[in-house]
């Protein structure tokens, strides 16, 4: 689903942000990645999205070689991908469900598909009941359920989340990793770069861990940390 | 409808109307450029008109004096006909003089009524091989006795037009600047658009919408300024065009004048002006600010 292989990215006036990175991530997998700030999780997710492009190396998505990709085909590289980040990305003049239909209508989709997909997909991160509140008047467990569904609605093959419990306590961020797991269970493949060590210990998945933009550790049912 | 077209019309309404204060300026800046494009244009085939009704009667006129001789009269003739600029000659007499100018001016009565053949001089039309030939003739029969005065058409219509050609740079020179003000107008409103909606942006580029469906929105907003403009710019022309036109007929009672139909047929060049400056200064700014 996803391979990269002696993948390297630099930033100009900048150090390696990643360095020589051989990795693959099969169809359903759940995946941390795990290291600490500058560490290079933030330039991986983006390299997946086709948001940077690598100095060296071959990356391919959801099938797709992403070097060399013209430009016109990268939105449909992003309809296979979904995305979550730490700072929800809501539109605050939109309601829930309004948030929701906006992914499928920008791209498009027909209108009774939108009516339909979109309560489904809300009743499936609990929100059912939250069609028409605006993301202001919602705690932001709820704001991430929300982003959530507005990146599963169109039905990914891989979820991308970027710390999407770094703003949320223990018990919300809980909720969220029940979610995701749930997401996952449909046979989406899910990667989650995060901080957040005592979900990584609690949910015993695969764990590759970056450092200063290498991979120095590569474990199924891993923990956060060495020795943990 | 569908949610394309749905989705369109609200995102070009909130743009329009958030920067209400510059549409306004945008469509006023258009308005007032392509108006005074569409003056340049008029006045350029004002004397189109003026041009190919006078030139088509004559190049060199040799006008005579009331009292001349028969024999004075066929002397001239002769010494025309064999002069080796001359390709041909033409004597036109009070009274076909008169024939011409009813027929020139038969929809004004007034100033016909006011002429008798006898108030005209005769003339020699003279036909030169070479229009640029004119001063070798003109310094030839000048001093023939009953010749009253040698002219050269061309010389006198330019004069006239002179004042036109004028007028026409000048209204072309403050529309090209003001052309260039709704330009930066147009550039400037898509920039302020696009930073207010850059969240919106960011996550459309996430969910894989394409890059015209992100950049549409803002195309048609600038397009609709533009054609804006030029409707309102072409229907001052034409409301304007009636009454001015008129007065310009009675003022000039020589001149053919154009009419109204004239100014309706600049309409299109207008319009697609108008929706031309707008589209290149929209995607340049698109280019420079929303950038995918």
């Amino acid at each position: 689903m996803i391979r990269l292989e002696d993948v390297s990215k630099t930033y100009k006036g900048s150090v390696e942000a990643l360095k020589d990175l051989t990795l693959e991530i099969r169809k359903g997998e759940f995946v941390f990645l795990v290291g600490a700030s500058g560490s290079g999780k933030s330039t991986f997710i983006k390299l997946l999205l086709k948001d940077e492009d690598p100095d060296r190396g071959d990356i391919f998505v959801a099938g797709k070689r992403l070097n060399r990709m013209k430009s016109w085909r990268i939105p449909a590289l992003r309809r296979e991908l979904g995305c979550v980040f730490q700072d929800f990305k809501l539109l605050e003049a939109k309601t829930v469900a309004e948030n929701v239909a906006f992914a499928l209508e920008v791209i498009g989709k027909p209108r009774h598909v939108i009516g339909k997909t979109v309560p489904d997909v809300l009743q499936l991160v609990g929100l059912g009941h939250k069609h028409d509140a605006y993301p202001h008047e919602l705690s932001g467990g709820e704001q991430q359920r929300v982003s959530i569904a507005r990146a599963f609605v169109n039905r990914p093959r891989i979820l991308l989340c970027d710390e999407p419990t770094g703003n949320l306590d223990p018990t919300t961020s809980v909720g969220i990793m029940k979610l995701l797991d749930r997401i996952n269970k449909t046979g989406t493949t899910v990667v989650m770069a995060t901080h957040d060590q005592h979900i990584v210990d609690s949910m015993r998945r695969r764990v590759v861990e970056l450092a200063d933009g290498a991979m120095v550790r590569d474990q199924t049912r891993g923990v956060y940390g060495y020795g943990a | 409808m569908g949610p394309r077209a749905r989705y369109l019309l609200s995102e070009i309404g909130i743009g329009l109307r958030r920067n209400l204060l510059m549409t306004v300026a945008t469509i006023v800046t258009v308005t007032v450029s392509l108006a005074l494009l569409g003056v340049g244009l008029l006045v350029e085939r004002q004397v189109e008109v003026a041009r190919s009704v006078f030139f088509s009667q004559v190049e060199v006129a040799v006008y005579l004096d009331d009292g001349i001789s028969e024999t004075e009269r066929s002397t001239i003739e002769q010494d025309l006909r064999e002069h080796p600029v001359v390709a041909g000659v033409d004597y036109e007499s009070k009274d076909d003089a008169f024939t011409q100018f009813q027929d020139l001016f038969a929809d004004n009565p007034s100033l016909l009524a006011s002429v008798t053949p006898e108030m005209l001089p005769a003339s020699f039309r003279v036909e030169l091989t070479d229009a640029q030939e004119y001063a070798v003739v003109e310094s030839a029969f000048r001093e023939y006795p009953g010749v009253n005065e040698v002219t050269d058409q061309q010389d006198v219509l330019d004069n006239l037009f002179l004042l036109f050609n004028k007028l026409r740079d000048g209204a072309w020179w403050i529309a090209g600047f003001q052309i260039l003000g709704a330009g930066a107008l147009i550039f400037n409103t898509i920039r302020v658009t696009a930073f207010a909606r850059r969240e919106q942006t960011a996550i459309m580029k996430l969910v894989g919408a394409t890059n015209w469906y992100i950049r549409l929105p803002f195309l048609l907003e600038g397009i609709i300024a533009g054609l804006f403009g030029a409707l309102l710019a072409s229907g001052l022309l034409v409301l304007a065009a009636g009454p001015l036109l008129s007065s310009v007929r009675e003022q000039i009672l020589f001149l053919p004048v154009i009419g109204v139909s004239e100014v309706v047929a600049i309409v299109p060049i207008l319009v697609l002006g108008g929706i031309g400056v707008a589209a290149v200064a929209s995607l340049l700014s698109l280019r420079r600010f929303l950038a995918v």
